[in-house]
C-alpha cells in the first residue's frame, strides 16, 4: 500500500449525536484518514460489499471499522458475525464502539472475533481519548498481517 | 364446608352395594356404584376417585384382576383400595401382594364402624394430599412469576445502561463543543455554568454505573475460593496509595484468617469499607486505619475496619447500608451512596451480617462476618 494513500474508517452507527461527537473526535487525532458513516449493519454489510447505495463506491476496503452494539435492522453482534465469517474481511480490524459494558455483550463479541471492545464513556473528555486510542493502535500502531 | 370426595364401590351383589351404601352415607363423600369391573372401569374413566372399595369375588372379571388393570393404568395407579373379601385364608397372599399403603383389605360380614374409620382416614389423605399438590403448584406458578419478574428487571437494567448512558454522553459531548466552538466568547460566569452542566453529567454517569453495578453483584454467581484476607487487605491498602500518598495515615492490619468466599466480591468489600475509612478521616492531621478479627466467634468469621474520622450518629445506622443512601452532605464527602449497600449485599450472599457503630466526630467501626465452612467449625470444637 502506498504511504501517501489516506486510511479509511468505516463508522457504523445510529445516533446522530454519537455519529457527530465521534467524527469530530476522528477529524482531530492527526492521522490522515477519511471517515464513511453508515447507520445500521445492513448499510454496513451493504458498503463492504459495495451493493445498493454503494454499488459505485471505490473499491477499497476500509483500515478499520468501528461498530455500534445495539441498532435497528441488523445489529452490532450480528454484523460482525457477517463480517468475521467472511474470508474476504477477516483481517479487517473491527472495534466495538457501545454503551454497554454487560460481560454478556463483551463475550459475544470477542467469540464471533471482534478485535477490541471500547465502552463508550459519559465523559466528554474521557470519550475522547478513548477514539483517539483507539484509532491511534488500529490505524498507526498496529500492523496489517501480510497479504 | 368440604367439598365431597368421591368413593367408587364395586360388588356384583345389588344388596351388598346397598349396605355399603347406608354406612358411608354422609355430605362428605359422593358415591358411585358399580357392579361389574367393566362398570367400574366406565366410571374410573370420567371420575377422580379417592378410593375403590373392591368386593374380590366376582363373576366375570374378579375383583382381583380388576385391580391388577387398575393399577396397571397410570391415571388410576395412586388410587387406594380396600377390598372385600369372605375368605381371608384364601385371599391373603393376593392382598399382600400388593404394596402396602395403598391397599387395604375387610372381611365380610363387614363392620360398619371399621369401613367407617378406614374410609375416613383414606378420604382425609386424598384431600390432603389434593391440597397439597394445589399448594405445590401455585409454588412452582409463584415461582414462574419471580423468574419472569426477575429476567424482566435484567432487560430493564440493560435498557438503563444503554438508553440513559447515551443522552448523557451527548450532553458532556456538545458542552465540550460549545466550550471550543464559543471559546473566547464566554465570560466567567457562562463557562462556570458548562463547568457545573459537565459536572452533573458526570455525577449522573457515576450513579447509573453504580447502580447497574450493584444489579449485576445481586445475580451473579459465587465462585468460592479459599481468600486470604489479611493479604487482600493489604493489596487493596497498597492501590489505594494514589490517593492517600501525601496524608498521614496510621495503618493497624491486624493478623486475618482466609475464608472460603467469591475473591472478587470479598475485593470489592474491603475497597468499600476502606475507602470510606481514608474517606471520612480526611479532616483528621494523623488518620487512624485499624483492620481487626474477632477470633472468639464459633460459627462465623467477624472482620471490623476501625477509624477516627468524623464517624456518625448511632441513630442513623439502620441508613448506613441502604441504598442511595448518605449520612453526609456530598459537598463535604463524595459518593454515590451505594458503596456500603453493596457491601451488605455481597456479605449477605456469603450468609454473613454487617454491622456498624459510629460517635458523631470520634470514628466509625464497620464491620461483617463471613460463615464458617463446615470444617472451619468442626475445627474449632
Amino acid at each position: 500500500m502506498p504511504v501517501s494513500q489516506r486510511k479509511k474508517i468505516l463508522l457504523v452507527e445510529d445516533n446522530a449525536h454519537d455519529v457527530e461527537l465521534t467524527v469530530r473526535v476522528l477529524r482531530t487525532i492527526g492521522i490522515a484518514a477519511d471517515v464513511d458513516v453508515v447507520n445500521d449493519g445492513e448499510e454496513a454489510i451493504n458498503y463492504l460489499y459495495r451493493r445498493g447505495a454503494f454499488e459505485s463506491r471505490s473499491e477499497s476496503i476500509p483500515s478499520l471499522v468501528i461498530l455500534d452494539l445495539k441498532m435497528p435492522k441488523l445489529d452490532g453482534a450480528e454484523t460482525l458475525a457477517e463480517i468475521k465469517g467472511n474470508d474476504r474481511f477477516r483481517c479487517l480490524p473491527v472495534v466495538m464502539l457501545t454503551s454497554s459494558g454487560e460481560t454478556q455483550d463483551l463475550r459475544v463479541c470477542y467469540r464471533l472475533g471482534a478485535n477490541g471492545y471500547v465502552v463508550k464513556p459519559v465523559d466528554a473528555k474521557e470519550f475522547t481519548k478513548a477514539i483517539k486510542d483507539l484509532a491511534a493502535y488500529w490505524l498507526d500502531t498496529n500492523q496489517p498481517p501480510p497479504g | 364446608m368440604i367439598t365431597p370426595v368421591d368413593i367408587l364401590l364395586v360388588d356384583d351383589k345389588p344388596e351388598n352395594l346397598s349396605v355399603l351404601e347406608s354406612i358411608l352415607e354422609s355430605p362428605d363423600y359422593r358415591l358411585t356404584k358399580a357392579q361389574s369391573a367393566q362398570e367400574a372401569l366406565l366410571a374410573l374413566i370420567n371420575t377422580d376417585f379417592a378410593l375403590i372399595v373392591l368386593d374380590i369375588r366376582m363373576p366375570g372379571t374378579s375383583g382381583i384382576e380388576l385391580a391388577q388393570i387398575i393399577k396397571g393404568r397410570k391415571r388410576t395407579r395412586e388410587i387406594p383400595i380396600i377390598f372385600l373379601t369372605a375368605h381371608y385364608a384364601e385371599d391373603e397372599q393376593v392382598i399382600l401382594g400388593y404394596s402396602a399403603g395403598a391397599v387395604d383389605y375387610l372381611t365380610k360380614p363387614v363392620s360398619p364402624v371399621i369401613l367407617k374409620s378406614k374410609v375416613a382416614v383414606f378420604g382425609e389423605l386424598y384431600r390432603k394430599t389434593k391440597a397439597l399438590n394445589e399448594a405445590n403448584q401455585a409454588l412452582n406458578l409463584r415461582n414462574e412469576e419471580l423468574l419472569a419478574a426477575n429476567q424482566e428487571l435484567e432487560a430493564f437494567s440493560y435498557t438503563v445502561s444503554h438508553d440513559l448512558r447515551a443522552p448523557l454522553r451527548h450532553v458532556s459531548g456538545y458542552v465540550e463543543m460549545l466550550r471550543e466552538h464559543a471559546a473566547g466568547g464566554l465570560d466567567a460566569e457562562s463557562r462556570r455554568y458548562l463547568d457545573l452542566i459537565q459536572q452533573s453529567a458526570g455525577r449522573l454517569g457515576n450513579l447509573i454505573d453504580h447502580f447497574l453495578a450493584f444489579g449485576r453483584m445481586g445475580r451473579a454467581d459465587l465462585n468460592l475460593t479459599s481468600v486470604n484476607m489479611e493479604e487482600l487487605v493489604r493489596e487493596v491498602v497498597d492501590e489505594m496509595r494514589g490517593e492517600t500518598g501525601n496524608r498521614r495515615i496510621e495503618w493497624q492490619i491486624g493478623a486475618l484468617p482466609a475464608v472460603w468466599a467469591d475473591a472478587d466480591m470479598m475485593r470489592q468489600v474491603w475497597i468499600n469499607l476502606l475507602s470510606n475509612a481514608v474517606k471520612y478521616t480526611r479532616p483528621r492531621d494523623l488518620a487512624r486505619i485499624e483492620v481487626g478479627y474477632d477470633s472468639s466467634r464459633i460459627a462465623e468469621h467477624l472482620f471490623f475496619v476501625r477509624d477516627n474520622g468524623v464517624g456518625f450518629d448511632n441513630q442513623y445506622v439502620d441508613k448506613l447500608f441502604g441504598v442511595f443512601q448518605r449520612l453526609h452532605k456530598e459537598k463535604e464527602f463524595e459518593g454515590t451512596g451505594i458503596g456500603l449497600a453493596n457491601v451488605r449485599r455481597i456479605i449477605h450472599r456469603h450468609g454473613g451480617r454487617t454491622l456498624a457503630e459510629g460517635t458523631p466526630n470520634a470514628g466509625a467501626t464497620i464491620s461483617f462476618t463471613v460463615k464458617k465452612s463446615e470444617s472451619e467449625t468442626t475445627k474449632q470444637t
